[in-house]
Formats: C-alpha cells, structure tokens, sequence
C-alpha cells in the first residue's frame, strides 16, 4: 500500500493578467516509510504541490484538478471539508517553513500540541491493567503526551517549554515543535515544506537528523519539499526534480547523484559551494525561471539549457521511463551523457 | 596575503554591549555582550570572511566597521585614519567609500522607489548630480550588475529574488566604494541563484578591486571566495587566519563542527559529522571560562574555569582553544 499516490495534478491560478499553471500533470508516489524530495526552484509549483496534497488550497482562486489522490489506499479525493478536518493532523500532516508564523503566537506552544490530541487523540480511555478501561482527565492526559512529544524532539525542560510562547523560543527550537506537532498522532504521511531553510547551518543538521530519526522510528512516509539538493541527499529515497511546474527528473537519491541526466538537475548539482572546491567561479544555471504566465514555447528549460536544438524549441519532451523507475524529461539526455564522457 | 602594512581596516580590541530592558525597577543593570574583544585587519582587495552562527555579532561587528554602530571600547582605522574618533560629517564623507548590501533583498528594498530612486539614492544623499548625469550612471551600473538600462522605471515588485539583490548591489556600488560589507548576500535566495550573484561579486572585485566583508555561515561558499577568514562565536573570535591554512588545518573544535555541517554532495564520501549540542546560550549571563563550554565535543575543567587566550599556531593562524596546542601535538 502506498502512503501517498498523486495521479495527474493540475493547478491553476486565474488571475487578471493571465492564466497561471502552477502545476501541470505531475504524479507523485511514495511508499509506506519512504522519504521523497521533491526539488526545485521557488516559483516552480512544488509548496502549490504539497498543499493541493493536503487540500488546503483555497478553490477559488485556485482550480484543482487531478484523477487520483489516496493516502494509504484511502480515498481522500473525495472527502469534503469536514471530512478533511479529521485526516489532517492525524493520517497526513505538515512541517512549513517559517515556525513564527506557522504558530500562534498568543499562545503558549503546549496548548497549541495539546489541540492535535484534543482534537484526534481518543484521550478519554486508557487501558489499565487486565485490559480494564479507566476514565482520565483528558486535559491532563493531553498535556502528558505534549511533553512526552517535545522530549521526544529532543527539548529540553520539556516541562517548562510547554509553558512558552513562541517567541520565547530560538528559530530551532520553533520548527522542533512544529516537527512534535507533526508527529502528534503518527501520521501515515509528514509533508515538510523547506522545513530548515530559515535556520543556520549547524541548527538546520540537527534539525534534519530529527525529523529522520523520527521517520524511521515511526516509519512515516515523509515528503520533503525543498530547494536545496545538498540537504536532501541523506535524507531521501527518492528525489523528484520540478521545473516550472512539471517533473523533469526522478530518480533514487543515489543514481540522481552519480549521474544526473537532466541538464537543469546538473545545473542544480554544479550550483551547490562544495568543501572541496577550488578558489573562484561558481558554475552557475544562466538566467532565471521564465514567468509562469509566459512559458517559452516546447521544453521550458530550453532557454537557459545549454545542449537546446531545434527540438527542444519547439515541442514539449514526454517524461520518459527508465529503468528502475527513473523518469527523464529531455529529448537529448542520451546525447549529453554520451557527450559528457 | 600577509599581515600588511597598510591594511584598508583595522580593528582593535573591538567591544559592543547592548543595554537590556529592566524587569522590574532597581533591577540591576544588564547588557548583552555582542562583541567581546575582536581585532582583525583587512588589507585592500581582499575579500575577508566572518563566519558564525546567527546571535553571533558578526552583523553587529560589521555595523562597527561602518560606523552605524557605535563601539563601547576599541579603535577602528580606516585608511589609516580613525573612525571611531570622527565627528558625523568627517563619518558622512567617510562612509562615501564603504557600502554594504544586506541579507534579504525583499526588505532591503523600498517598494515604493522605483529602481531609479533606489540606485540613485547613495548619488542624491552625496550630492551634486543633476537628474541627468544621475540617470546615466544608475543605467551603467545597472548594465554591470546584468540588468539593462530600461529597467530603471521599474518597481522592485517586477523582479525576482535575484534581479531584486542585483539592484542591491547596484545600489552600493554607485559611488564606487573601495569597502563593501556584504551580509549574508545570498542565504535568502534560492541554491541556483546563489552562483549567479556570487560571480557577479566576484567579477565586480574584480574590475573595481573593492574589499570585501563577507558574512556568511556557509564555510563551503567562504571558502571558495575568501583570502582570509574569523571564525566568530558568541562574540569571541575563535580562530582567525589564512583561509587555506584554516581549512587545511582547522582547529578549533567549533570551526570543525562548521565544516562537518556543510552537506556534501558526493555520495560516496561519508564523513564523520560532529553534532553540536544545543543552541547559541544567551549573551546576557556570559558563562566563565571558554565561551564554546557546554556545546563543545572536548571540554574539560580547564575550558570551564578560564578563557582561551587567541593564539598563534602558526604564521597568520590564530585560535583560542587550550587544546589546540595539544591536538597539533598529538598530530605531529
């Protein structure tokens, strides 16, 4: 059974200056316990993504359609909003970006934790010895879980900490409890969307090391969404790499490493500052991500690709299977590995 | 690049507190130290690294090098001449060739200024520009910076993450600086964007042979771009020196665990990554002794009584570590 299993998604924004496809046709599957990245851009359509996943877009201004949305072979599809209420938090929740403004800052983050159990946690039974069912204090029982939760995310004073406000809280300790929050129920499926991009470089290993640790243990399926291929490459199984709302590439984690085959997943790789690098110039992808209401015409990556022909200018390329389930989105991916050597 | 003689700037013994808000009345007075004792110098052309963690002080120690941010004690020489010592107009001429972009270019930006406006600014602040002149220079740098001339009536609003800090750095670079502070000019935008605007700075250095301070807590991007680095946590410097012989040699535990957090993107290299514990503590309750203790891998009763005097190890090589010395020891 999979975790999540995405078929077709379109999205699209009306707006007055023209039509916005944000998401055009992508499939996305990730199997029980699996981590999979999905990389790109800003503006490339993968955050539009993860919350037309969660349903959280609001319809209208966006137009969502796909064929097929399951999450552990529930239908979710279908379920209208008040439905939706009870999946989220429980089979499927999500780790955003920015932990300020993700939580409530009137109020103390305890009480925020508690309101997942409260909400989805079944407190009032607790099976006592010999099988007996015994009636609790379901606020107490709640509070309990929180700070068994946030120890669990390795903060310390778990105890006081549920007392504090969010500002009172380093950026670190705010996405652990954003990641505690996420972690409540045991959901079948984590959706971190750049969950360390506002952190330092020390902070956002710890982090990272968190939500994996957390991954085994509970063997959630996590989708990771992020724009930096260097943090995704310990934590994924499978990476999928978007380009102005479409997949270009999708591989495992290591081929996609060893021999990327997209010129635009390169251009990513060659962009990242190694330890190991010479002094000077950085390889660098030219230009930028075309508007998304004006996409060039055939391969959208074919104005800032340097292998583009004749082809690529004029028609789209189909994502292609490969073996082993990697997908590529090119017309000459042969010729350029074949030049590359 | 060696000590030099006439280094573009030098900074002696630099202190910064910030006074804390009382709790209660007749609460004892508190201050945050943001910087504790820094000196360094930077000879002309270089490009010299801060690194640290935010909370740090590097921004605040920036600031200083500015002269926006008043210092509690030490000297600062900037070309030779004091700036610590100067009054506002001898400052205001000063500052005409130090300039600084900023970490996130869309704060940094006045939405309401036209491109226009905003490059022009630093020319109408100095004075004696007609709209003209002023014109046709924002279209030159603009031109450098690989935007074009017709931009120029744009709003910020028009452009991307990237194009927005291209304007930024136009905007610092009109008066042609010889001293640019570079905050963390790429952490807010995207990994692909990240090359583009590295290389614009670096071309620019090139062509200008502007200095740079560049703030970053990214070591792998430091390194690639910077001569000579220091290595600051919560307010101390723990290791300064040569960028190559730091690198080649790092050894302070705090600038390992730096180095060890740079994600790397050659597969089959697994390195050993140090974890640090916890967090940056707070600057207010300074704790004795070495100001590593608590997240450092190799404390002991010696770090927790007294701080680490800064070091020479070796030529243009500093750290305060007491077990630096014992480390190179044991390697050699």
């Amino acid at each position: 059974m999979k975790a999540l299993e995405v078929k077709n998604l379109k999205v699209v924004f009306p707006t007055e200056e023209g039509i916005v496809r944000a998401v055009e046709g992508i499939d996305i599957e990730i199997e029980q316990g699996q981590c999979a990245a999905i990389v790109g851009e800003s503006g490339c359509g993968k955050s539009v993504t993860s919350l037309a996943v969660m349903k959280l877009l609001s319809t209208p201004p966006a137009i969502v359609r796909m064929d097929k949305l399951e999450m552990n072979g529930m239908d979710i599809l279908h379920l209208t909003d008040k439905q939706m209420q009870q999946v989220r938090g429980k089979d499927v929740s999500m780790v955003f970006q920015d932990a300020l403004t993700a939580l409530n800052p009137v109020m103390t983050v305890g009480k925020q934790i508690d309101e997942i159990f409260l909400a989805h946690g079944k407190l009032n039974f607790l099976d006592g010895q010999e099988g007996q069912k015994k009636h609790i204090n379901v606020r107490k029982e709640a509070k309990r879980r929180t700070i068994e939760a946030l120890k669990l995310v390795g903060i310390s004073d778990a105890e006081l900490r549920y007392k504090a406000y969010p500002h009172q809280l380093s950026g670190g300790m705010r996405q652990r409890v954003l990641i505690a929050m996420a972690f409540a129920c045991n959901p079948h499926l984590i959706i971190a969307d750049e969950p360390t991009t506002a952190l330092d470089v020390t902070i956002q290993a710890q982090v990272l090391d968190i939500l994996k640790d957390l991954q085994k243990k509970q063997n959630t399926a996590l989708m990771l969404i992020t724009h930096d291929l260097s943090i995704v490459m310990n934590m994924a199984d499978v990476i999928y790499v978007m380009y102005c709302g479409k997949i270009v590439e999708k591989a495992n984690t290591r081929e996609l490493f060893m021999k990327p085959l997209h010129p635009y997943t390169m251009g990513l790789l060659g962009s990242i500052a190694r330890l190991d690098d010479k002094r000077g110039k950085f390889v660098q992808i030219p230009s930028s991500l075309p508007s998304p209401m004006r996409k060039p015409a055939g391969c959208y990556f074919h104005p800032r690709c340097t292998y583009a022909t004749d082809r690529c200018r004029q028609e789209m390329p189909h994502l292609e299977e490969l073996e082993n389930g990697r997908c590529i989105r090119c017309w000459n991916y042969q010729e350029i590995q074949n030049a590359g050597k | 690049m060696q000590e030099n003689e006439n280094p573009l700037l030098k900074l002696e013994h630099i202190c910064v507190t910030f006074p804390v808000k009382r709790d209660y009345p007749f609460q004892k007075k508190r201050f945050v130290h943001a910087v504790t004792d820094v000196s360094f110098e930077i000879g002309a052309g270089e490009t010299f690294g801060l690194v640290g963690e935010s909370g740090c002080g590097k921004s605040t120690l920036a600031n200083t090098t500015l002269g926006i941010q008043k210092v509690d004690s030490g000297k600062i020489f900037f070309e030779g001449k004091e700036l610590t010592a100067m009054d506002k107009k001898q400052l205001k001429e000063a500052r005409r060739s130090m300039q600084m972009i900023f970490q996130d270019p869309f704060s940094s930006l006045n939405p309401r200024f036209s491109v226009f406006d905003i490059v022009s600014e630093p020319l109408r602040i100095m004075g004696g520009y007609t709209r003209e002149e002023m014109r046709e220079k924002v279209g030159q740098m603009l031109h450098e910076v690989g935007l074009s001339a017709g931009d120029m009536d744009r709003f910020p609003s028009d452009f991307s993450g990237g194009q927005k800090q291209r304007i930024g750095i136009a905007r610092a670079l009109i008066l042609k600086p010889k001293y640019l502070v570079c905050d963390e000019p790429v952490s807010a935008l995207d990994v692909s964007v990240h090359a583009q605007i590295l290389n614009l700075l670096l071309d620019l250095q090139e062509k200008y042979h502007i200095t740079y301070l560049f703030i970053s807590h990214n070591l792998a991007v430091v390194k690639r771009i910077c001569n000579r680095i220091l290595v600051m946590y919560f307010g101390k410097t723990m290791e300064y020196g040569d960028v190559d012989k730091i690198f080649a040699n790092p050894m302070h535990p705090y600038t390992r665990a730096l180095m060890s957090a740079i994600f790397d993107t050659d597969i089959d290299t697994k390195h050993e990554r140090i974890r640090l514990k916890g967090e940056v503590p707070s600057p207010i309750n300074v704790p004795k002794g070495c100001r590593f203790c608590g997240r450092c891998p190799e404390e002991d009763e010696a770090c927790r009584m007294g701080e680490p005097p800064l070091v020479e190890v070796e030529e243009d090589h500093y750290v305060a570590c007491f077990h630096c010395g014992k480390k190179a020891d044991a390697d050699g």
